[in-house]
Order: C-alpha cells, then sequence, then structure tokens
C-alpha cells in the first residue's frame, strides 16, 4: 500500500514542490497550509509521514508538531527550513521531529530523507 | 535550472501575494509600531520568499529577502522597534523585490542590490548583537541532550565513534546534534571531539567523534548513527573493556503504529489556471449559446416537440455552463485595490497632507477584464480625494474638522452591478464655480442653469480640459484627468456620479457591469442590416405618435415626460448608411431612448428585434478604433450583428449642426 503524505507549507509553491517529488514516486499526498489546519487535517488523515515547514501563519510548525506528537506520540514528522534556522531545528527534534530538510533542496534528497524517515520507528 | 520552468507561474503569482502581505504589513506597522502581528506577516513573507526564490534558483532575490527577514527578526525579539526608518527601508527593500523579481525570473538585466542590501545589514546589525542569543541556544539544547541520557548501566562498554557527514551536508552542527541525541538515547555520551560547543559552531569539517558508554553492541550503534540522514559514514570502537554478553535494546515503542484511518478527500481544492484558459472557455462557453439560439430557431421552424423540449433542457444547461464560467473568471476586487494604502500614503506623504485611508467591500467579486481596467481610474480618484479633496491640516483645524482627513474605497454589490465609491471628508467641490466655468468655456449657456442638477454640473469637471484645480499639481495634473476616468469608466459600461457637499466632503461612484464577456442588448435593424444596442444603455422604447416632438436651434429633439429634451439621431445616418441627420421621425420608426451617463438621446430605428443575450466579439485590429462600434456577436441564424456603442456613436451638436 501506498505511503500517506501530508506536506504542510504556507507556501503552495513549496507544497507543489514537495508534491511533484513524492506523487511521482507514489506516495500519496495531502496538504496543509498552515500549523493549525496540519493538526486538524492530521486528525482526518492519520498520514504514514508528515513533512511540516517551521515558518507559517497561524500555527507554526513547531507548535503543531507538538500538538500533533501529543494526538499521536508515534507521528513520524519530517521538518522543512531554510538556512538560519539551526534553533528552531533542534527545538523540533526535542520535540519529536524525525529528521529536517533545508530549503533549497534537490528532490534526489527529499526522497532519501523521506524513505529513511518511514523506515525509522518513531522517536 | 531550466527544469524549475514549470513552477515559475505559481512562483510569480505566490510571490506577488507574499510582496503584497509584506507590503500590507509593513504599512499597518507604520500606523501602529507597537503591533506584533505584521511584524510576524513581514517576516514570513520574506521568509518564504527566501526559500521559494533560492528552490528556483534567483540568488540574488534569495540574498535580498535574507537581508529583510534577518532585520524583521530582531524587531520580533524586541531587540528594534519598527520606526518609521525602519518601514521606510523595509518599503525600499520591498519595492526593489519587486523589481528583482521579475528582473530573474525574465532574465531581464537585475537592478543594483548592494545599497539596500548593506543598508538592511547596517540596521540589523545597529544596537546590540543578535548572534548572541543563537549561540544561547545552541548551548542549551546541548544541555538538554546531556539530560535525556539513560542510566548509566554497570554492564556498559564505552565505544570511540567515529562519524563522517556527506560534502553536502547542510546544517552541520544540527547533524551532530541529531548523532548525539541518538546515541544519548543509548547509553551516555561522555565527550566529544571537537568539544560540544565547537561542534554547535560548526567549527569541524566532516568528521567528528562521539565517546559514549553503552550497553549497545557496534553494529546497533552503527546502524543508529547511520539512520541520521546526511551521515556518510560511522565506525565504532571499543574503548575500555568489560563484558559485552548483554545485548543493548532498542528503547521500546510507545504502543503498536495506529493504521491511518481511509483518508477523507478534503471538501474544498483550488486549482490555479491561467487566464489564458479561462478566456478560452469563455469564448466556447459563447459559442455554446450562439449554437442554442441558433437551434431554437430551428425547433420552432420545424416544430418539433421532443426537439423543443431537448433544446429546453440544454437551454438550461448551456445556461448553468455559462454561469459558472463566468463565475471562474471573477476575482476579489481586494487584488486590485491592495495596491492603494501604500498609494495613497506615499501621495499623502509627499503632499504634506495627513490622511486616515480605509477599505470595504474587499471580497466584493468583478470580472477580471473589469477589475484589470478599474485600478488606474481608482487611484486618479484617490489622488484626487487627497491632492484637491482634503485640505491641509491648518485649514482643517480652522474649519473645526479633524486635522486628519480620511478617504475612504469602498465596494458594494447592486444585482448585476457593482458599485465603487472613493468617498473624502475634505472641502467638496464648489458647484456654483464648476458651473461659472462651464459657462466660461462654453459649455452651457448661463441661462439655463435651472436645466441641469447639481450632479449634471459636476460632470462638467470630466469634460476634457476643464480642470477646477488652481494650478495643475505634480500629482492631479498631468495631462489627464477626470475625462480620462470618465472615459474609461464607460468604455467599460458604467457610470460615473459625482456627489459633493460643501465643506463635507466629495463622493465620486462608479457602477461597473459585473462581466464584459457577455451582455443583455437590443436588437435594431437599419437599412436590412442588424445592430446590437447594450440593454444597459436603454432608457426605453418609444414609438413616435406617443412622444412630443419639438425643435431645437433647427435639430428635431422628443420633449421626454419630465420635460427635459433629447435630441433625435436616426441610426441609417448615423452610421452613413443613408438618411438625413436631421429629420423628424416617421411613420413605423421606433424611437430607442439611450441614456450614457446622464445624457438622453432618441435613436431612430427601422426595426425593432427584440431583446438577446449577446457574447461580444472584439472587432479586428483594422475596425476597432470606428467610432461607434464596440464590437461583433454572432446571432442565432448565424449572422453577425455590430455591436453598436453608445457612448462613441453620437457626434456632439456642433458636429451635427
Amino acid at each position: 500500500m501506498s505511503k500517506t503524505v501530508l506536506v504542510v507549507d504556507d507556501a503552495a509553491f513549496m507544497r507543489m514542490m514537495i508534491r511533484d517529488i513524492l506523487a511521482k514516486e507514489g506516495y500519496v499526498i495531502h496538504e496543509a497550509v498552515n500549523g493549525r489546519d496540519a493538526v486538524e487535517k492530521y486528525d482526518e488523515i492519520r498520514p504514514d509521514l508528515v513533512t511540516m515547514d517551521i515558518t507559517m501563519p497561524e500555527m507554526d510548525g513547531i507548535e503543531a508538531l507538538r500538538s500533533i506528537r501529543e494526538r499521536d506520540p508515534n507521528a513520524r514528522v519530517l521538518m522543512v527550513s531554510a538556512m538560519g534556522q539551526q534553533k528552531m531545528i533542534v527545538e523540533a527534534l526535542e520535540a519529536g521531529a524525525l529528521d529536517f530538510l533545508v530549503k533549497p533542496f534537490q528532490p534526489t534528497k527529499v526522497l532519501e530523507t523521506v524513505k529513511k524517515c518511514l523506515q525509522l520507528q518513531a522517536g | 535550472m531550466s527544469d524549475m520552468d514549470q513552477y515559475k507561474d505559481i512562483f510569480l503569482s505566490e510571490s506577488a501575494e507574499f510582496l503584497q502581505g509584506i507590503t500590507d504589513g509593513l504599512l499597518a506597522l507604520e500606523s501602529n509600531p507597537t503591533d506584533l502581528e505584521p511584524v510576524e506577516v513581514v517576516f514570513r513573507g520574506a521568509h518564504s520568499l527566501k526559500g521559494m526564490s533560492a528552490a528556483m534558483g534567483y540568488d540574488l532575490t534569495a540574498d535580498l529577502t535574507h537581508k529583510m527577514e534577518s532585520l524583521m527578526d530582531r524587531v520580533r525579539k524586541r531587540e528594534r522597534v519598527a520606526d518609521p526608518p525602519l518601514v521606510d527601508l523595509m518599503l525600499d527593500a520591498t519595492d526593489l523585490l519587486r523589481a528583482l523579481i521579475d528582473a530573474e525570473s525574465s532574465g531581464g538585466s537585475n537592478p543594483d542590490t548592494t545599497a539596500t542590501i548593506s543598508r538592511l545589514v547596517a540596521m540589523a546589525e545597529e544596537e546590540g548583537n543578535a548572534a548572541i542569543s543563537d549561540a544561547d541556544a545552541g548551548g542549551q539544547a546541548d544541555d538538554r541532550s546531556n539530560a535525556a541520557v539513560l542510566d548509566d548501566r554497570a554492564d556498559a562498554t564505552v565505544f570511540r565513534v567515529k562519524v563522517t557527514l556527506e560534502d553536502a551536508c547542510v546544517l552541520k552542527s544540527v547533524r551532530a546534534y541529531m548523532v548525539i541525541k541518538r546515541l544519548s538515547h543509548m547509553g551516555t555520551v561522555v565527550d566529544t571531539v571537537p568539544p560540544a560547543r565547537e561542534l554547535e559552531d560548526e567549527q569541524f569539517d566532516r568528521d567528528f567523534e562521539i565517546i559514549v558508554s553503552t550497553p549497545a553492541d557496534a553494529t546497533t550503534i552503527e546502524k543508529a548513527v547511520m539512520a541520521v540522514s546526511e551521515v556518510h559514514a560511522v565506525t565504532s570502537e571499543l574503548v575500555d573493556e568489560t563484558d559485552e554478553d548483554l545485548p543493548g535494546e532498542e528503547p521500546a515503542e510507545e504502543g503498536a503504529p495506529r493504521r491511518p484511518a481511509i483518508p477523507k478527500l478534503s471538501e474544498t481544492q483550488t486549482v490555479r489556471i491561467a487566464i489564458g484558459h479561462l478566456d478560452t472557455m469563455v469564448n466556447l462557453v459563447g459559442e455554446l449559446v450562439i449554437i442554442r439560439s441558433r437551434l431554437e430557431r430551428v425547433a420552432s421552424d420545424l416544430d418539433s416537440r421532443d426537439l423543443e423540449d431537448t433544446i429546453e433542457v440544454l437551454h438550461r444547461v448551456a445556461g448553468e455552463l455559462q454561469h459558472e464560467v463566468m463565475h471562474t473568471r471573477m476575482v476579489p476586487v481586494g487584488n486590485i485595490f491592495n495596491r492603494f494604502p501604500r498609494a495613497v500614503r506615499d501621495l499623502a506623504r509627499d503632499l504634506g497632507r495627513s490622511v486616515d485611508f480605509s477599505m470595504s467591500g474587499l471580497d466584493i467579486e468583478l470580472d477580471r477584464t473589469v477589475l484589470d481596467e478599474i485600478g488606474d481610474p481608482i487611484l486618479h480618484l484617490l489622488r484626487n480625494s487627497v491632492d484637491h479633496g482634503i485640505e491641509p491640516a491648518e485649514d482643517r483645524m480652522a474649519a473645526g474638522k479633524d486635522p486628519k482627513g480620511t478617504v475612504h474605497l469602498d465596494a458594494s454589490r447592486e444585482r448585476d452591478q457593482v458599485r465603487i465609491s472613493v468617498s473624502d471628508d475634505g472641502r467638496g467641490m464648489d458647484v456654483a464655480r464648476v458651473w461659472g466655468k462651464a459657462c466660461d468655456l462654453g459649455l452651457a449657456h448661463a441661462e439655463s442653469r435651472d436645466s441641469y442638477s447639481d450632479d449634471d454640473i459636476l460632470l462638467f469637471t470630466c469634460v476634457p480640459g476643464f480642470s477646477t484645480a488652481a494650478q495643475a499639481t505634480r500629482v492631479s495634473g498631468r495631462g489627464v484627468g477626470m475625462d480620462v476616468v470618465k472615459g474609461k469608466i464607460e468604455h467599460l459600461g458604467g457610470t460615473l456620479q459625482i456627489n459633493t457637499a460643501p465643506g463635507q466632503g466629495t463622493e465620486f461612484v462608479l457602477t461597473l457591469p459585473l462581466t464584459l464577456a457577455i451582455i443583455q442588448a437590443l436588437l435594431v435593424g437599419a437599412r436590412g442590416q442588424v445592430f446590437a444596442m447594450p440593454l444597459s444603455a436603454v432608457d426605453e422604447v418609444m414609438s413616435p405618435d406617443e412622444v412630443q416632438l419639438d425643435t431645437v436651434d433647427s435639430a428635431p429633439v422628443v420633449v421626454l415626460r419630465d420635460g427635459t429634451i433629447a435630441p433625435v439621431y436616426p441610426l441609417d445616418a448615423l452610421l452613413g448608411v443613408g438618411g438625413q441627420m436631421l429629420r423628424d421621425p416617421q411613420e413605423g420608426e421606433h424611437i430607442v431612448l439611450t441614456d450614457t451617463g446622464g445624457q438622453k438621446r432618441a435613436l431612430l430605428v427601422e426595426e425593432m428585434l427584440g431583446r438577446r443575450e449577446i457574447v461580444i466579439k472584439p472587432l479586428s485590429r483594422m475596425f476597432r478604433n470606428v467610432r461607434g462600434l464596440g464590437g461583433a456577436t454572432v446571432l442565432g441564424d448565424g449572422n453577425v450583428a455590430l455591436i453598436l456603442d453608445p457612448r462613441t456613436m453620437f457626434p456632439s451638436r456642433e458636429e451635427v449642426l
């Protein structure tokens, strides 16, 4: 069965890029446009993996990560960040994120990391 | 990065949204510098644009947005206030950013960013140093990771774990942190080489070592480290001798993973469509509407009940399709209104006026084509209000008004029209002065004052060459004026109205059709040809024997019920297809009373062919500027009818006489 990925980013551009990269490999993609949306969609979809942007309106990625991990301690969340957000990535990893990607990214890197996250047990 | 071209459209449309968000946020900050919400909006906008442009390979854009983000980050952290110099610099940077995105996306020559970037950097570095708080955070995180260590067990052994990261690894310090965190789940991290502080500061190349005390075996350790992304290689060696009999246990799983429920499709999904596709769809639906009327004609000739019933269904379906397609072309007026706050602000600043600008009805929707055209006219009206309407603060105080003037832009829906108003609480317009000037310019006779309403008189300001401003200013006087505004609005099938109260303010009201592509029209015939007259310009249709005729200056006029007069124009003569211009209506002719911006005229036509919904097709380039014609349409019988343009088809009285 193909894996379900919830792509969370406030920029449609970024969602589209990640979606294209993953959909080509057979992942089933859902999208959320901010942290709050992500938490709601997570409950609804229960995806195998979430790719989570950090800087977003409504609720930021770290808050959303916490909220999702509270609801589902096994939730697999992959952070998507920009350069210069070390501090927040560390915070996210502390809060249970599995891994992170730094924008801009290569498609191969995204696939590799997503695959890795799906193999990892949720920490 | 040519494979990125497919993302260019969405990049451009979305970056325009972010640019707007940044601009709005900065303006909000300007009026309320302590509000943190707009700070977040501006910060996030710059941040998102940074990521997007880096992905597109637009390095200059990424760099500029990075600097903007850094400066806003200081404001977020309350290390700097959003004072006017900051807002000004950020607005400048936003303008530059817009130009830069244009240039980088189109391959044009890039504007020079060095000056703005160094100003941004200089301002971000003023007072205090932002880097300190980052370093602190790193140390804190490390402490926490050490605190997460499991109980040290007696049977643990100590390993020296050598880790090599991938060449292309970004944020090496975080990768190192992840490795340490993973190992600390398995035992106690005793030491690192280089020391933790240097790892945090990325003071290492690709290799680092971790000394860990753990009950786990080498394979388990290596597997755990390799599971971290961007780790190129790992080796582990035993540091001291202790018994290794107990295999390490992976941290227990917290409950079995739950299977995801079958995902539901989310209710509303949106798709971005290039406007060209929509235009094509509108054209195709137009064709469908035409074929439908042809079928209706055929059916009535054949007198087939079945066919008529089927066409009835087709009629409904085509109608709904048309409605839906037209709906997809509707865009909220906010999309163009959102550039006005900045423009009004700049203008008020240039003129030294203090103006409170507000907008409402931003979600009212208009056809894209209409919307694209009204931006400039509205901007002109806003300029007018700020420049001529709002008085200088001292005059306002002398008049007992708030020294700060208000200008309001509103949109509202009225049946199948949209009403847009620009109102100010300024000095108002002087009707007597406008009237005086109209008489001086020969636009009206002083003795006929009673036949004009105040509203009519105010519209004289829209006659080319008419301006009551004492002198043209940089802002309002550019050779274009109210005449251009009125022309544009009328070209779009709308009307302009001016309301004013001396000393209290002025309101300009634009009434616009929702859409341009399909209109209701009256089909009329002259000399065997069919013409379509937009119904929006038609007041009523009369027969010559039910109206009172008179002559003014030897030209025939129709005297209307309210006593006003409408000059008579025969359609055939107007179009130059025969007939006398100055003649009375004849037996069998029809009078179509037209109203364009309050001007009434009686159009004489030979035939009345009824009312029809028509699809406007633009005329070919050759005919585009022919006076009196606004396009063409295909009729139910397949014949083409020219669409009359009531705003340009009538010559002035002087031209006729």
